[in-house]
């Protein structure tokens, strides 16, 4: 999987929309507002920054940390 | 169908609570009653009240630890009924000798790797209930495991029955009720209403994953009110399955032992631990793994290994927690999911058989033997033993006589007459 070259090709420009494109691809209900808040800091932590353009070419591996994070969450089961 | 709350002595305990009694200033009285006042002058059916809640409080506070000895341990090579001249028709090369046994009676003696059970036998903390099995036994280990595991020998349920047991001490979700010390749940544990803790090593019961991760993942968002239930129990499970794992680590962590469980302390010292640091838990479920005791081939050895690590390890618990100062609550109830053939292989070993003992140690347990001991000059046509007590008494025995609970046909699907085993 090259989440890098999702995040590009779905146009992605901040570490919010990341997230939420990933939550909708994997989670088929709404998340609470904390933990998908959660999330965004932890891939702005793991980035340096909220700018995933300019992380482009360091954060495969900060999202695939990310997507195992979402994919951990308890409303993934629901999928 | 019996009332779990009718104690015995044709009293409701609610019922006669629910009538007024505490208008009448019961609560005091029964309060000086367990703390020792004499009940002379007070009338009958407070005195039988007070008993009755003393009763309950007692029961509440009791553990049960269930130990399978998995793989179909040779029951007849365990407690040898050296007495019986058949035994050693059947097994003249595996029959083990009367004088290499530890004799309890002129009948039976414990093959001589069991000096913990030889002790507690002998100190009145074992009872031996002979001759436990069903009607048309599977020589499967899985059908027959099944069978055990559910208390539906024959047939089949999706729960088990110490899950069973757990949602009728406990019919509303109680965290960590169950705790199951293996590395994959039992069919036993499964419950209806708890979601058992299960784990092997304390030490790695948690989730995987990166460093940066980890707390994270341990983070799970408590929602009020959540009005999709499948969301609200999945983060219910995912809270509970954190928090368990920090209580399990925690407890782990500060367990200290001078006990020696020998070889294979099995699950036991960590239900010591779970114990020392408080869980309210109070069904344990944990097994001797890997089929050990199929013996097929070049049994004596082998067999007398694996009997002396359960026995050691049992014996090794029992002290651990007395020095806890919980052994008046626990009492251990050690099976196997069939014994084994009559005779003998011709590869030093046995074959999958039918009825087999079953044991109850604790503090509490009356030792001895219960129900009536196979013949083994009565077999069925495959030189197997046929059943004198259905194993279900033995259930039943645990379910009423020590956990308290009294309509055993709730948790067993039939009425099965319990032992006199406790007190």
């Amino acid at each position: 999987m090259d989440l890098a070259g999702l995040v590009r090709t779905q146009k992605l420009l901040n570490t919010a929309q990341v997230v939420d494109y990933l939550l909708a691809r994997f989670i088929p209900v709404a998340v609470e507002n904390a933990d998908r808040a959660r999330l965004v800091d932890f891939l702005k932590m793991e980035l340096g920054t909220d700018d995933v353009v300019q992380a482009q070419s360091y954060m495969e591996e900060p999202l695939r940390l990310l997507l195992h994070l979402i994919m951990s969450l308890p409303e993934y089961q629901l999928g | 169908m019996t009332n779990h709350n009718d104690l015995g002595h044709g009293l409701n305990r609610r019922a006669l609570l629910g009538a007024g009694l505490a208008g009448l200033g019961v609560n005091g009285i029964l309060g000086g009653a367990m703390s020792g006042l004499r009940l002379a002058g007070v009338p009958l059916a407070l005195g039988q009240v007070a008993h009755a809640m003393a009763a309950d409080a007692a029961s509440k506070d009791r553990i049960l630890i269930v130990l399978e000895l998995s793989g179909g341990n040779d029951g007849l090579n365990t407690l040898v009924p050296y007495g019986d001249d058949a035994y050693y028709k059947h097994r003249p090369t595996l029959g083990i000798r009367p004088n290499k046994l530890l004799k309890i009676d002129e009948h039976f003696g414990w093959n001589s790797s069991m000096t913990g059970f030889e002790k507690l036998y002998k100190d009145g903390k074992l009872a031996v209930i002979h001759g436990c099995g069903y009607d048309q036994p599977s020589f499967s280990h899985f059908t027959s495991m099944a069978y055990l595991h559910t208390a539906t020998p024959n047939g089949g349920d999706p729960y088990g029955w110490v899950g069973r047991l757990g949602d009728a001490l406990e019919p509303m979700v109680t965290p960590n009720l169950i705790v199951n010390i293996d590395v994959a749940q039992s069919l036993a544990v499964q419950s209806r209403v708890h979601v058992p803790v299960v784990f092997d090593d304390p030490e790695r019961f948690k989730r995987k994953g990166s460093f940066q991760e980890l707390r994270q993942l341990d983070a799970v968002t408590q929602v009020a009110d959540d009005a999709n239930a499948s969301r609200a129990y999945l983060r219910e499970a995912a809270k509970s399955a954190v928090d368990a794992s920090t209580l399990v680590r925690e407890a782990w962590a500060r367990y200290r032992t001078p006990v020696d469980y020998g070889i294979v302390p099995l699950g036991l010292p960590k239900i010591a631990a779970m114990m020392a640091a408080g869980l309210p838990t109070r069904l344990y479920y944990t097994s001797f793994r890997n089929n050990a005791f199929d013996t097929h081939v070049q049994q004596p050895d082998l067999h007398g290994r694996l009997l002396s690590y359960a026995s050691d390890s049992i014996m090794a618990f029992m002290r651990d927690v007395e020095r806890i100062g919980r052994a008046d609550q626990v009492a251990v109830l050690v099976f196997s999911e069939f014994g084994r053939r009559v005779p003998e292989n011709a590869n030093q070993g046995t074959d999958h058989g039918t009825a087999n003992s079953m044991f109850i140690i604790g503090k509490q347990v009356k030792g001895g033997h219960y129900g009536k001991p196979v013949n083994l000059t009565q077999l069925d046509a495959g030189d197997n033993l046929m059943h004198t007590t259905d194993f279900r008494r033995a259930y039943a025995t645990i379910t009423k006589g020590w956990m308290g609970y009294a309509d055993t046909a709730k948790v067993l699907k039939g009425e099965f007459e319990p032992f006199a085993v406790f007190g």
